[in-house]
Formats: structure tokens, C-alpha cells, sequence
């Protein structure tokens, strides 16, 4: 029986010693001969069709490149390397921006928005405003500019107040304007107004203060909208509640453009009565908007120019073009 | 090229999903596996299942496979395995073989062996037929641990270390167990031994 064991004298020599050498030859010169035999070829045909369906994905690039990676990384040298590299790399970053500035503490300019006013308190005309023009059209300015022209409006009315020229004969009455009809649009000739009655809303270009009134239907007819140049007004009749405030306002650019637009309509209709000339009062206006463009010239509020030479070139071309453009203070402007 | 590469990196060539590269490891070993197999079990229907089942085996664990394990020794310790579960599995039917021992003794000698034996055939094909059976059933005889240790060494040319390792027992006992085996097919074919040298 044999044993397994303790065989101490056990070794290749003894084991590929003479004593078995026959032994060896015989299995040696059979195996030659045909003792070994060859597997079915079917049995290969078999296990690669298994062998591809088994196949594992042939893996991209990217996954090639991820498997090299982590095994790369798994190893402490490498790891510990790429940490200190990582780590150098992203201090000395730091370390360069820091230099440049960009890390210092930085104080806090000081805001150039004013406090708070109280309330009541006049606005300073003309504040200094950002170089942007989209800013003219802040509340802020808005309402100066509509405080500094409602004046003008005001002067101008009480100027202008006692030539208003009587109603003339054939005005049609609001109470017998039914059904917005009579009127008319036209004529006029010299007569300033003449043309007013024609249409709703139409104010006259002849007539820089004349309030053209919109008749409602009926006679209830109690609001009144007043348009001076680019100012609107609205007038509430006696049976009405008390009406806000007057609604005044400085055209924005897009309203001036409506408003052009609106005049270019309503000019086709009294070109024929328009002189070259522009009446006295357009001229005052546009005197005033000139003299006050220069006040807002010298704080550097150039939007607010801008806006004024756009209303006083409206109000009369031939002294924009004479004076207005040609002032040197409201010419560093333009 | 890949016919001259390692077969370790052919295993992981085909990990890589290179089926091509298995081609190559199954031409490479697949005769030397099956004849393991074959001397094993002594039963060709066997071996042949057993071979496709090795192979089949490597096929689904190729992705656990480790560049670092010697492929061999994974093959071989597949195939060995495989080969103790089929002579375990075969010890319970009621009926043996004829190269399978005949009693739980591993000395008591095979059915072939009270065979009566047959006239020396005069011709070589008759001679290597019946030189064959005889090694058959001398390996047949061998008890399992020695016939595998046998196998490993003279069919697959395996050194005694990574034999120990594929059987799990130290060096030693594996080279106990080698010359064991060869003291026993000593006694079993010293009638073949002229007839091995005389055969050219």
C-alpha cells in the first residue's frame, strides 16, 4: 500500500532515476505511436462558438484607458505622486492669482446712490447720471424733467392764456356731435384751431396750446384730454370725481416716435395751413428746452439733452437747427 | 504575433473580448487536456464531455481571470477537478469498470488483469492495441491520487511544484506519490519493458 509522506530521500534524481526509466520509455514511445489521441474536431467547433458568444465586449479606448488608470493608481507610489502633484499644482494656482490681486481683501467702494430723500423734498435737477442713456428713462429724471417742463407748461398757459381766440361760429356744439360725425377734417386756412374739431384727439400743430377735446358720445362727456406738444393733460368734468394729478409726462423715444408718426398723419390732412415759420410760442418753448438742455450740458447729463433737443427740434425745426445744435454747451451733447 | 504570446497575455487578449486569442489557447492545449482527461477517467464519452466542460469553464470565468495566475495551472486544476467529481460520481454504480480497481485496496489489481490475455499479436497495429489496454488499465490501477500525480507529470510535462499546487499538497507528497506510481507501473508492465525497446 503506499503512503504519502515523510519522504525525505524523495527527489528528481531518484524519481527520474534508471530504476524507472523503463517505465518512462514504454508510456514515452506509445504516447508517439498513437496512445494519445486527438479530441473530436466537433468539440472545437463547439467551444469557439461559445467562446465568441461568451466574449467579453472588446472594450474602447476610454475603458482601456480607465482600466490602465486604476491599475496605475492602485499602486502607493504612483498614487502618492499624483496626490502631491495635484495638490503642488493647485497651491501654486492659488498662489499665482493671490499675487495678482485677485485674492486681496478689497474695500467696498462707496455706493454712488445717494440716501434716501424725504419725501416732499425737491429733486436736484439734472443729477449726475451714469454714462448710459438707457438711463434717462428712470423714474428719477423722468420726474425732474416732467417738474422742470409742467413749470414750463404752466408759465406758458398763463402767457398764452388771454389770446386764446374765440370759439369760432360753426364749432360744433359737444352736445349735438353725436356719433362723432360734422366737422370735418380739414380746412382751417389761417384760422389757428380751425382744424381741431374735425376729429378726436388731433391736436393742431398751429396751436402749440390749444387743448383739442375729446367728446365722449354722450353728454356725460366729462374728461377732457389736453395734449401740449408732449404733454398730456387730463381735465374731468363737474359731475366727475376730482381727477388725479395731471398726467404729465415726457415722451420717451418710443412715444416720440408714435407722436411723430401720429403728426405725420395728421399733417397730410393741415399741411396747406402750416407756414415755414413756427409760432411764437413753439419758439419760447423751445428757447426754454434749450436753455435748460445747457444747464443739464454743464452737470453731464447728456441723455437728458438728448431727450430736450429731440422735443425742441419737434416743437420748432428752424430754431433747432439755427440755435439749438449750434450751442456750444448742448453741442458737446449731441 | 499571437501565436508566440504567452498564454497568459492570450488570456487577457481574449478578457479583452479578442476571441481569436482563445482560439489559440484551446489549440494549444486542448489535446494534452483531453488525453489528461482520458487517462483519467478512462472512458472516451467521458473525456470528451469533461474537455467541453473544462473548456467551458475557462470561457465564463475568463473575466474573474488574473494576469498574475499561471494559466496552466488554472486549466489544469479545472480539469483535474472535474475529473475527481466524475470518479467520485462513478464509485457509486453498482457496476465497475474494467480498468477500475477491484476492491477499495488499491493493490488488488483490475478486472483486465484476470483477463486471460491474448496471444502476443503478431502484427505492430494488434501489438500497440494490446500494449495499449495495458497501459490503460495499469494507469487504471493506480490509486486516484497517484494516477493524477502520474498524469500531471508525464502527460501534461508539469514540474512537481505547480502539480502540488493544482492537487494542494505540499511538493513532497506529490513526489511521494509520483514514485509510488511509477514503482507500481514498474511491476505492472516489466513483461512490456522489452517489447518498449524494441520498438523502434
Amino acid at each position: 500500500m503506499a503512503t504519502d509522506g515523510d519522504p525525505a530521500d524523495d527527489d528528481d534524481a531518484a524519481l527520474e532515476g534508471e530504476r524507472y526509466q523503463g517505465v518512462r520509455d514504454l508510456f514515452r514511445r506509445a504516447r508517439d505511436e498513437g496512445f494519445d489521441e486527438e479530441p473530436p474536431a466537433r468539440l472545437d467547433a463547439l467551444l469557439m462558438a461559445a467562446a465568441r458568444e461568451h466574449a467579453p465586449k472588446k472594450a474602447s479606448f476610454l475603458e482601456r484607458v480607465r482600466r490602465w488608470l486604476v491599475s496605475t493608481m492602485m499602486q502607493p507610489a504612483v498614487a502618492g505622486a499624483v496626490a502631491i502633484a495635484v495638490i503642488g499644482g493647485t497651491a501654486g494656482v492659488l498662489y499665482m492669482k493671490g499675487k495678482g490681486g485677485v485674492a486681496e481683501p478689497t474695500v467696498g467702494a462707496p455706493s454712488r446712490d445717494p440716501a434716501p430723500r424725504p419725501a416732499g423734498e425737491e429733486a436736484q435737477p439734472y443729477r449726475d447720471l451714469p454714462a448710459s442713456g438707457a438711463a434717462v428713462k428712470t423714474s428719477n429724471d423722468t420726474a425732474e424733467l416732467q417738474a422742470a417742463l409742467r413749470q414750463l407748461e404752466k408759465d406758458q398757459r398763463e402767457r398764452e392764456a388771454p389770446l386764446e381766440p374765440p370759439e369760432p361760429l360753426d364749432r360744433p356744439k359737444p352736445e349735438s356731435r353725436p356719433g362723432g360725425g360734422g366737422g370735418g377734417g380739414g380746412g382751417g386756412g389761417g384760422t389757428r384751431g380751425a382744424g381741431s374739431t374735425g376729429g378726436d384727439s388731433v391736436a393742431d400743430p398751429f396751436a402749440g396750446t390749444e387743448k383739442p377735446v375729446e367728446f365722449e358720445p354722450d353728454d356725460r362727456a366729462a374728461t377732457t384730454v389736453v395734449a401740449v406738444g408732449g404733454v398730456k393733460t387730463t381735465i374731468t368734468g363737474p359731475n366727475q370725481p376730482p381727477p388725479p394729478p395731471p398726467d404729465v409726462t415726457i415722451a420717451t423715444d418710443d412715444e416720440v416716435r408714435v407722436e411723430e408718426e401720429k403728426d405725420n398723419v395728421v399733417g397730410a390732412a393741415q399741411s396747406e395751413g402750416r407756414s415755414t415759420t413756427s409760432s411764437p410760442s413753439k419758439r419760447e418753448q423751445a428757447e426754454n428746452l434749450l436753455r435748460q438742455a445747457r444747464t443739464a450740458a454743464r452737470n453731464k447729463n447728456c441723455a437728458a439733452v438728448r431727450t430736450m433737443a429731440k422735443r425742441a427740434k419737434q416743437l420748432d425745426a428752424a430754431y433747432y437747427n439755427e440755435t439749438f445744435v449750434r450751442d456750444a454747451a448742448v453741442k458737446s451733447c449731441l | 504575433m499571437l501565436t508566440q504570446e504567452a498564454d497568459e497575455d492570450l488570456m487577457v487578449r481574449y478578457q479583452q473580448g479578442e476571441v481569436r486569442a482563445f482560439e489559440i489557447l484551446l489549440g494549444r492545449h486542448r489535446r494534452s487536456v483531453f488525453n489528461f482527461i482520458l487517462r483519467y477517467v478512462g472512458d472516451k464519452e467521458t473525456a470528451e464531455d469533461l474537455l467541453q466542460e473544462t473548456f467551458m469553464r475557462v470561457i465564463k470565468g475568463a473575466e474573474a481571470y488574473k494576469r498574475q495566475a499561471k494559466f496552466t495551472t488554472w486549466l489544469y486544476t479545472i480539469a483535474r477537478n472535474l475529473c475527481v467529481d466524475q470518479t467520485r460520481r462513478r464509485k457509486h454504480r453498482k457496476h465497475a469498470s474494467l480498468d477500475a480497481p477491484m476492491a477499495a485496496d488499491d493493490d488488488s489489481g483490475t478486472l483486465l488483469d484476470v483477463l486471460p490475455s491474448s496471444e502476443m499479436a503478431s502484427d505492430r497495429k494488434s501489438v500497440n492495441k494490446q500494449l495499449y489496454q495495458r497501459l490503460q488499465g495499469a494507469i487504471g490501477a493506480l490509486s486516484e491520487e497517484q494516477r493524477e500525480v502520474f498524469l500531471m507529470r508525464e502527460f501534461l510535462d508539469m514540474p512537481f511544484k505547480q502539480i502540488a499546487d493544482v492537487v494542494g499538497v505540499p511538493e513532497n507528497t506529490v513526489k511521494s506519490r509520483m514514485r509510488y506510481a511509477l514503482e507500481k507501473l514498474r511491476l505492472d508492465l516489466d513483461e512490456y519493458k522489452d517489447l518498449a525497446k524494441a520498438v523502434p
